[in-house]
């Protein structure tokens, strides 16, 4: 996320949920406070996911090594933001907008955290990789797949963020209802590794790594559609979550 | 769809018109339409049109000098000693109107009772402030039968265990949270249907304040309840319906658990969050 | 910013000023000895304010007490008297009821007389003069004849014997024996043969102080000797009933009507003034009306108790309906909010709850109005109770006058004697004033109890 973003997401997300309103500057610096964690924390997770991937598709051992470290990071700012949350629940018994800001901080700091995890998957399936010549030999094919989709959802990732920083319910909702592109990205990767491993029995071991990577970035997709649902509840108070898309349209619409 | 108060200008001036929200109950005790009350020229409460639901506990909250206490004490004609008091509109117990001309007051408060923010218990014995109700009404002459209803009033009101062995005590000798119990026992004992309360638990300590929620909890399978409330949190703990008071109107009502996560009124965003604008 | 502006004072400041420069707690310091002082000071004037009352009071008290102590005792003198019948000019062998009828009438006059003489008489003067006698006789209260008429009617067969019979001395004599002026005093109304006499009496034992009883069971009369105050004592009782029977109900159901169930308009408006205007009205007023109008419009006999306390009830309406006012204004709202959400009626609240609650001020507000009333002279004087009235008043359409009316004609009379009666009069009447504020008090706080 650039310092542009950054600067974007602080407007939107302050002005539009009021958080420099409270009669209780002491509560509006706090909220603040969540806010600025979680979208560090959102970047963070950002930055995992993109290098994970590149440390798989790139077969970079190091890089790897790199993303596994960094996820003790993403967890302590789990803890961190997760026991500040509950510190102002404790302490200022906040309701309405406020109660459902920091309902959905906690839990999108839940899917965070998550997509952290799936990066140190990369990671680690990108060291094992690393050491089993598949990517010069039989993965050229499934790894432009899996490019491809990584660059997909680490897009709707970064939009979702954004989306999250701004407070932008149109934006979340199209990430929700695009959802299912996603898994069927995911559904043709895992096609065409079944033919690779059927074709070639050595490479199973290989394959089954970038399947995992497959389903991980799938993982990824859905935790992004999980934090748009969480935008929509702090925005609108409705909770679009195990809908259908017509269920979903007609929760928006109701009063 | 973007009917969200919250994402428009926060300083703009918000015309009020109409009530927010869901102002009917299926199963209504009480239901007032378009009442307004005048002090003298002055307008207190405009056009407010709610229903109390039976066996459920309604509770009005606002900022101080919206016209909640005003509302409550029309319900029960309290606004009567009031002479430059005037009010219109059309308030229904049940299916009579309380503001008719041949309904008398006295009658109308044995049916709505009415708790007071300050406990105030008569400066007379515990045993006399509760049977002072059923005394005036001459619900009873039996000796016995009073002592009946004084000691389940007691009883409802949770208190008979702590007094039972002092009931020729003065009732001003108690704690806070006893007065107050023993002011809701001295309600009950005249069997109403509804009871008022305004701000019951602002004097009193969070234990008591406790103790008198979980009494309203209880007291709700039998009576009808409205209870006027300063704190939120006690309004969300212990109400079904709340209904946010605003400079004179009713600016949002519906269920308590919508109300306090996603009010649909900027107004009452504000207010129930602690937001000025 | 701050710095700036604290650079400014300082450096604009006088190097003394910035040596002077203290801290907060020192300026404190240095002004809470001032502070204390002054309030020492004013502690101190507070103080030296009540102990100046206070002595005011002993002062007074105590002048009047000293005052008052001649009037609760008065000096008897015995006599012998022969009760012979022809001075009598009785038939001595009349006996029973005839007797009796006779004697009623008899000459005491006569026995008084020629009892006395002898006991003046010696060697140098055998016979008294005419005047002699005039001054003799003088040393004796006008009352002795009927003293010595009473005591035959009560034993009829000491007829024709000589009795030992205790009379009161002349109020001139009683003064004398009791201030012991020397002679040529102002005031002093015997002449030194008199004191010879009474000198003379004292030596034979003859004379004899004995506590005043006449003083509490006699009514007004001319001879200071005989002078009680029952008379104004009960024409007290009877006025402060009928006032109290009156302005109490009266006062507390104006008050009870004024502020809880009537409309707050003009009309209330223009009452309360009024009511409060009635309240600083000049008494005297009160008995010109009680003239005007229960007397010669109503025809009420002048001079009643029950007239004097219609007049003084409208005198002291206005303080109790005011002090009533201010007792049920300052019951908690709350207990009437309290009484009225439960279902009571208007009345309800305001005599189960509202007027106990009020009692303790109201009666407060009585007693003022009554102990005003118990003092008022001048509405009565409008109103005929200051005759000199001899009989003790048994209802009260009776003539009567009361306490502050027989002082204040006690303290015009020009006799001696009648100093000390004033003084005791006002003893009386601040010992029933006492009483009645004890009353008010007790009843008071039998009512805060409750």
């Amino acid at each position: 996320m650039t310092t542009k973003d950054f600067n974007e997401s602080l407007s939107g997300f302050t002005s539009k949920l009021h958080l420099d309103k409270h009669i209780s500057r002491r509560f509006n610096e706090e909220l603040e406070q969540v806010r600025t964690l979680v979208m560090e924390m959102g970047s963070l997770v950002e930055q995992q996911v993109n290098d994970g991937l590149n440390a798989v598709l790139d077969a970079d051992e190091s890089l790897a090594i790199k993303v596994i470290d960094r996820d003790q990071k993403v967890n302590a700012m789990e803890l961190e933001i997760d026991q500040y949350c509950t510190q102002i629940l404790a302490r200022r018994q906040p309701a309405a907008s406020d109660l459902r800001l920091l309902v959905s901080v906690i839990k999108s700091i839940t899917d965070l955290e998550r997509m952290g995890d799936e990066a140190v998957k990369f990671g680690k399936n990108a060291i094992k990789l690393a050491k089993g010549n598949f990517i010069e030999e039989e993965g050229a094919r499934p790894l432009v797949e899996l490019r491809h989709l990584g660059k997909h959802v680490i897009e709707t990732l970064r939009t979702a963020l954004r989306a999250y920083a701004q407070m932008d319910v149109e934006t979340a909702l199209t990430i929700i209802r695009n959802d299912s592109v996603i898994d069927e990205e995911f559904d043709n990767i895992s096609r065409l590794l079944v033919t690779k491993m059927m074709e070639n029995p050595r490479e199973i071991k290989n394959a089954l790594r970038v399947t995992w990577c497959a389903r991980a970035l799938e993982r990824i997709g859905d935790h992004t559609t999980n934090l748009c649902e969480y935008i929509v509840y702090l925005v609108e108070g409705k909770d679009v979550r195990h809908s259908t898309l017509e269920q979903m349209a007609a929760k928006m619409e109701s009063e | 769809m973007n009917n969200i108060e919250i994402t428009q200008d926060p300083l703009a001036q918000v015309e009020l018109t109409e009530t927010v929200g869901n102002i009917y109950a299926d199963d209504a005790k009480m239901s007032i339409r378009n009442a307004n009350v005048y002090y003298g020229e002055k307008q207190a409460i405009h056009d407010v049109s709610l229903d109390l639901a039976k066996n459920q506990v309604t509770a009005l909250i606002g900022p101080s000098g919206c016209g909640k206490s005003t509302f409550l004490r029309c319900l029960n004609r309290m606004n009567d000693t009031i002479d430059i008091c005037r009010i219109t509109g059309q308030l229904m117990l049940d299916d009579e109107d309380i503001y008719a001309k041949n309904l008398d007051p006295v009658l109308l408060r044995a049916r709505v009772g009415m708790v007071f923010q300050k406990p105030n218990p008569f400066p007379k014995s515990i045993y006399d402030n509760v049977a002072y109700g059923a005394r005036i009404h001459g619900l009873t002459n039996n000796k016995a039968e009073l002592d009946e209803i004084v000691e389940t009033s007691l009883q409802k009101a949770g208190l008979f265990n702590e007094v039972k062995d002092r009931l020729k005590d003065p009732g001003t000798g108690l704690s806070g949270g006893q007065q107050q119990r023993l002011c809701i026992a001295r309600t009950i004992a005249v069997s109403p249907e509804v009871i008022l309360m305004d701000e019951p638990a602002s004097a009193l300590d969070p234990i008591a304040t406790a103790i008198i929620e979980e009494l309203i909890d209880e007291l709700k399978e039998k009576y009808t309840i409205a209870i006027v409330t300063h704190s939120m949190q006690q309004a969300a703990r212990v109400s079904q319906h709340t209904a946010y008071f605003h400079m004179g109107k009713l600016v949002e009502m519906g269920k308590t658990e919508d109300i306090f996560t996603h009010p649909s009124h900027k107004l009452t965003e504000n207010y129930i969050t602690g937001r000025f604008g | 910013m701050t710095n700036s502006i604290d650079k400014n004072i300082t450096g604009n400041a006088t190097p003394a000023k910035l040596q002077t420069k203290l801290s907060t707690t020192e300026k404190v310091a240095l002004s809470l000895k001032k502070r204390h002082q002054k309030e020492r000071r004013f502690r101190n004037t507070g103080f030296s304010a009540v102990l100046f009352g206070f002595m005011l009071v002993v002062i007074l008290i105590g002048d009047i007490t000293t005052k008052a102590l001649p009037a609760f005792h008065q000096h008897w003198v015995k006599l012998d008297v022969n009760y012979q019948s022809d001075w009598l000019s009785v038939d001595a062998n009349l006996s029973g009821y005839e007797l009796t009828q006779q004697l009623k009438t008899a000459n005491f006059r006569k026995v008084l007389r020629n009892s006395l003489y002898p006991m003046f008489v010696n060697e140098q003067t055998p016979k008294l003069s005419r005047k002699d006698k005039r001054s003799a006789f003088k040393l004796f209260s006008s009352n002795a004849e009927f003293t010595i008429r009473d005591a035959l009617l009560a034993a009829p067969e000491d007829l024709n014997e000589t009795v030992s019979i205790w009379v009161r001395l002349d109020d001139d004599v009683d003064s004398y024996l009791k201030e012991g002026f020397a002679f040529g005093t102002a005031g002093l109304r015997i002449d030194e043969q008199q004191a010879q006499w009474v000198a003379k009496l004292e030596q034979e034992q003859r004379i004899e102080s004995r506590f005043n009883t006449s003083f509490f069971t006699a009514s007004d009369s001319r001879e200071p000797e005989l002078a009680g105050i029952k008379g104004a004592l009960m024409g007290t009782l009877l006025t402060m009933f009928v006032t109290l029977l009156l302005s109490f109900p009266l006062g507390v159901a104006g008050a009870l009507y004024l502020e809880e169930f009537a409309p707050k308009n003009r009309l209330t408006d223009i009452i309360e003034i009024n009511i409060n205007n009635l309240a600083a009205v000049p008494s005297i007023v009160f008995g010109l009306l009680g003239l005007a109008v229960i007397i010669n419009l109503f025809g009420l006999p002048r001079s009643a108790p029950l007239v004097g306390g219609i007049v003084l009830t409208l005198m002291t309406l206005p303080t109790i309906i005011i002090a009533s006012r201010a007792a049920i204004k300052a019951v908690p709202p709350s207990i009437r909010e309290a009484a009225l959400g439960l279902g009571a009626s208007k009345m309800q609240v305001t005599l189960s709850h509202v007027l106990p609650q009020a009692m303790p001020g109201i009666i407060t507000g009585g007693i003022i109005g009554i102990a005003q009333a118990l003092g008022e002279t001048a509405p009565l004087l409008m109103i005929g109770m200051v005759a000199f009235i001899v009989d003790v008043p048994t209802s009260i359409a009776d003539s009567a006058t009361v306490l502050p009316v027989q002082i204040f004609l006690w303290a015009d009379s020009p006799e001696r004697a009648f100093l000390a009666k004033t003084s005791a009069a006002i003893l009386v009447l601040l010992t029933l004033l006492l009483v009645i504020n004890t009353t008010a008090t007790v009843l008071r706080s039998k009512f805060e109890k409750k």
